[in-house]
C-alpha cells in the first residue's frame, strides 16, 4: 500500500547510515557516560568495579567486604554519634567502623560546616576527620528546593596548589535522601601518599553536583586544625608457622582512624599469601576490632613479600592488655596461583587442580569467566597479566558480580595493546585456605 | 554469548557485559541521535548521557530480549528534551547535506514530510524505518497491542503518501 513511501524511508535510512563517525569517538563518548555513571554510584553494593592502575608505584588490593557480616557498630555507640551537633545524619556512614565512631565519640571529629551557594545549590562541608594517613570528609547538597536530584562525581580534594596527594579515595553517597526528600549526604575518604607532611597543609575539597538539567562545580577550601594525635607504633618482628608457612608480624600502628599491620612473608615459603581472613584485635574484655568492612583493606609496598593490613582503630580505647589474632589465612601454591587461556580460540589452557574456572568467553578486549567460590569468598583474583612473551599488562578495569553463593562471574577489560597468545592471568585471591593458630601480645 | 545472554549479564549488574551491549549496539544510537540532533558533536554527547542514563537503570529492564529497543527508547527521550530544552525547530535547516552524502533529494524531502507528524508519529517512523525495529517489539515496547501500531503506522504513512503527492501535484502544474 505504501510502497513508494517505504522505499523513500528507506532510502533516507540509508543516508543517515552513511554518515560515518569514527568508532573510537562513538567508544570514548560510551566510556564517558560509563565513567561518569560509576563515579556517582556508590561504593557500597554487591557488583564492584575496580578502575585498577590508579596506584603507580604500590600495586594494591581493593576489597569491598560488603556482605561479610560484620561487627557493627554498638546501637549505645551510635547514638553517641547520633547525639553530637550535626552527626546524625552520618551515623550510617560509620556503622561498619567501629574505629571511626569511636574517633567520633572522642571528639576527634573537626566540625567545619564551611558552606556554599552556586547556582541554587548548596554544598556545606560538615566536617573532617584526619590522621597522619588518611582524612575522612562528610558533606551535604541541598538542591534548590525543586525536586532536583543530584549525582556527585569527579569528587577529590588537592591542597591549595592543585597537588593531589591521594593514593585512593572511596566515597559514599547515601542514595536514600533523595527518596525520602531530605538533604544527600555523603562521606568520602582518601587515604595519602606517605611523603606530605599534613599540618601545613591549606586544602580545597571539589566535587560535581550533577543533576538531569545541569552540573555545577563546587570548589571549597578548608584546612585542618585539630591537633592529630600521634600514631602508637609497636615493633614486633614475631614469626609465625602457619601449615609450613612463615609469616612474620613486623610492626603495628595504631592511627585514631586505623590500625595498619604490616607483614611480610617467608621469600622461600611455598604458598602466596592473599590475605588474612580473621586478622583482629582482642582486648582483655574480649572486645574484637576486625578489618575493614567497606574499603581499602590491604596495600602492596615495592616488597612483593611484605604487605600491610588495614583494621579498625581501638586508638581511643586504650585497653590494659592487647592481642593481635589470626587463624585463617587465604593462601595458595605459588606455582598454581595463574591460569592460562587462549583468547583466540576461548579456551582455558591451565588453571589451579580443582578446577574453579569455567565458561570462557572473550569478545574483542572484553574477558569473561566463571569462578565456582563459596561462601564468604569476594575477592577479584586477578591481578596482573603476562603474555607469551612476558611482557606485563596491567587490567584497564574489572567486574565481580554473583550469580549465586557459589558461582561468581568475573570480567576483565584488557588494554587495547597487541599480546601475544596465550596470556597469563596471574592471581591474586582464590578460595583455598590455610589454618593455624597466631596470638601476639601487643600490650 | 549471544546479544540476549550478554544483555542479562548487564541486567544482572555485569560491568563489563554492559560496556559490550553498549558498544553492541552503538551504531543504532548513534544514527538515532543523529536523526533527532543532526549533529554529530551533540550526537556524541547524547550517547555518553545514554550511557550514563542506561547504566543507572539496567536493573530495572525485564525483558532482556528489548534492550536494544530500550536503549534507542531512552535515546529518544533524551534527544526529545534536548529538543525542547533548546527550544529548537525539530526539522530546522541544518541539512546533514554538510557530509556531502546525498546524490538525491531523498532525505531532505523525507525530513520536510515529518515536520507534518506529531511527535509520536514521528517516533514511529524512526523506530520501524531508521532503526528497523519490527511492529511486535514497538506493540511491546509501548504496552500497546500490534493493530494498534499497525494502524498508527498505516495512518503515518498515509500522511508522508498525501505529502508526496501534492507535492508532485505541484510541481505538475
Amino acid at each position: 500500500m505504501f510502497r513508494k513511501e517505504e522505499a523513500k524511508l528507506e532510502k533516507w535510512k540509508n543516508d543517515i547510515e552513511q554518515i560515518k563517525v569514527a568508532d573510537d569517538l562513538l567508544e570514548d563518548a560510551i566510556k564517558k557516560g560509563f565513567q561518569r555513571a560509576q563515579n556517582t554510584r556508590p561504593v557500597k553494593r554487591q557488583r564492584l568495579y575496580v578502575k585498577r592502575g590508579i596506584w603507580s608505584i604500590v600495586v594494591a588490593a581493593i576489597l569491598f567486604l560488603t556482605l561479610v557480616t560484620s561487627i557493627r557498630v554498638s546501637p549505645v555507640m551510635a547514638n553517641a554519634v547520633a547525639s553530637i551537633p550535626g552527626m546524625e545524619k552520618f551515623v550510617e556512614f560509620i556503622r561498619d567502623d567501629k574505629g571511626l565512631a569511636s574517633a567520633i565519640e572522642n571528639e576527634y571529629y573537626q566540625e567545619l560546616n564551611i558552606s556554599t551557594e552556586k547556582d541554587g545549590v548548596t554544598l556545606t562541608l560538615d566536617g573532617v576527620l584526619a590522621d597522619e594517613f588518611e582524612m575522612v570528609l562528610f558533606y551535604t547538597i541541598k538542591g534548590a528546593g525543586k525536586n532536583e536530584q543530584f549525582q556527585l562525581s569527579k569528587s577529590d580534594v588537592t591542597d591549595n596548589q592543585g597537588r593531589n596527594f591521594r593514593m585512593t579515595l572511596g566515597s559514599e553517597t547515601n542514595l536514600d535522601a533523595d527518596a525520602k526528600g531530605s538533604d544527600q549526604t555523603a562521606k568520602i575518604t582518601i587515604r595519602f601518599k606517605e611523603d606530605i607532611t599534613l599540618n601545613e597543609h591549606e586544602f580545597i575539597f571539589k566535587t560535581t553536583a550533577e543533576s538531569e538539567q545541569r552540573s555545577v562545580d563546587f570548589s571549597i577550601p578548608f584546612a585542618v586544625d585539630k591537633v592529630r594525635a600521634p600514631t602508637t607504633r609497636y615493633s614486633l618482628n614475631e614469626t609465625f608457622l602457619i601449615d609450613g608457612q612463615k609469616i612474620i608480624v613486623k610492626q603495628i600502628e595504631v592511627s585514631p582512624l586505623k590500625v595498619a599491620i604490616h607483614i611480610s612473608e617467608d621469600p622461600a615459603n611455598t604458598k602466596k599469601v592473599f590475605g588474612f581472613e580473621d586478622l583482629r584485635l582482642v582486648d582483655e574484655k574480649g572486645e574484637t576490632w576486625t578489618s575493614i568492612n567497606n574499603g581499602v583493606t590491604k596495600s602492596g609496598t615495592e616488597n612483593e613479600n611484605a604487605n600491610i593490613y588495614y583494621l579498625q582503630s581501638n586508638y581511643f580505647e586504650e585497653p590494659n592488655s592487647l592481642y593481635l589474632q589470626f587463624n585463617k589465612l587465604m593462601a595458595m601454591d605459588k606455582e598454581e596461583a595463574f591460569i592460562l587461556i587462549d583468547t583466540d580460540n576461548e579456551e582455558i589452557l591451565q588453571q589451579p587442580k580443582d578446577n574453579r574456572f569455567s565458561k570462557l568467553t572473550v569478545n574483542g578486549r572484553f574477558i569473561n569467566i566463571e569462578l565456582r567460590g563459596e561462601e564468604g569468598y569476594h575477592y577479584h583474583p586477578f591481578s596482573t597479566i603476562t603474555d607469551a612473551s612476558g611482557k606485563e599488562f596491567v587490567i584497564i578495569s574489572s567486574g565481580f558480580s554473583h550469580n549465586s553463593h557459589e558461582h561468581i562471574e568475573l570480567s576483565l577489560e584488557l588494554p587495547d595493546d597487541v599480546f601475544e597468545n596465550p596470556i597469563k592471568l596471574n592471581l591474586d585471591g582464590y578460595p583455598t585456605y590455610i589454618e593455624g593458630k597466631a596470638k601476639i601480645k601487643i600490650k | 554469548m549471544t546479544d540476549i545472554e550478554l544483555a542479562k549479564k548487564a541486567i544482572d549488574g555485569n560491568d563489563a557485559a554492559f560496556l559490550e551491549l553498549m558498544f553492541a549496539h552503538r551504531e543504532a544510537l548513534f544514527k538515532t541521535a543523529l536523526a533527532y540532533l543532526k549533529n554529530e558533536k551533540e550526537a556524541l554527547e547524547a550517547i555518553q548521557e545514554v550511557t550514563f542514563r542506561a547504566y543507572e537503570k539496567i536493573s530495572t529492564v525485564r525483558n532482556p530480549e528489548y534492550t536494544k529497543t530500550w536503549l534507542i527508547r531512552i535515546m529518544m527521550n533524551y534527544c526529545r528534551d534536548v529538543l525542547k530544552k533548546q527550544k529548537r525547530i525539530v526539522f530546522d535547516e541544518e541539512p546533514l547535506f554538510q557530509y556531502g552524502i546525498s546524490d538525491d533529494y531523498t532525505y531532505l524531502e523525507i525530513e520536510d514530510a515529518m515536520k507534518l507528524l506529531s511527535e509520536e508519529q514521528r517516533e514511529l517512523i524512526y523506530m520501524r524505518y531508521l532503526n528497523e525495529i519490527k511492529i511486535k517489539d514497538i506493540a511491546e515496547m509501548k504496552a500497546t497491542p500490534e493493530s494498534t501500531v499497525k494502524t498508527r503506522l498505516y495512518k503515518t504513512l498515509g500522511i508522508l503518501k498525501s505529502y508526496f503527492e501534492e507535492k508532485g501535484g505541484i510541481r505538475r502544474v
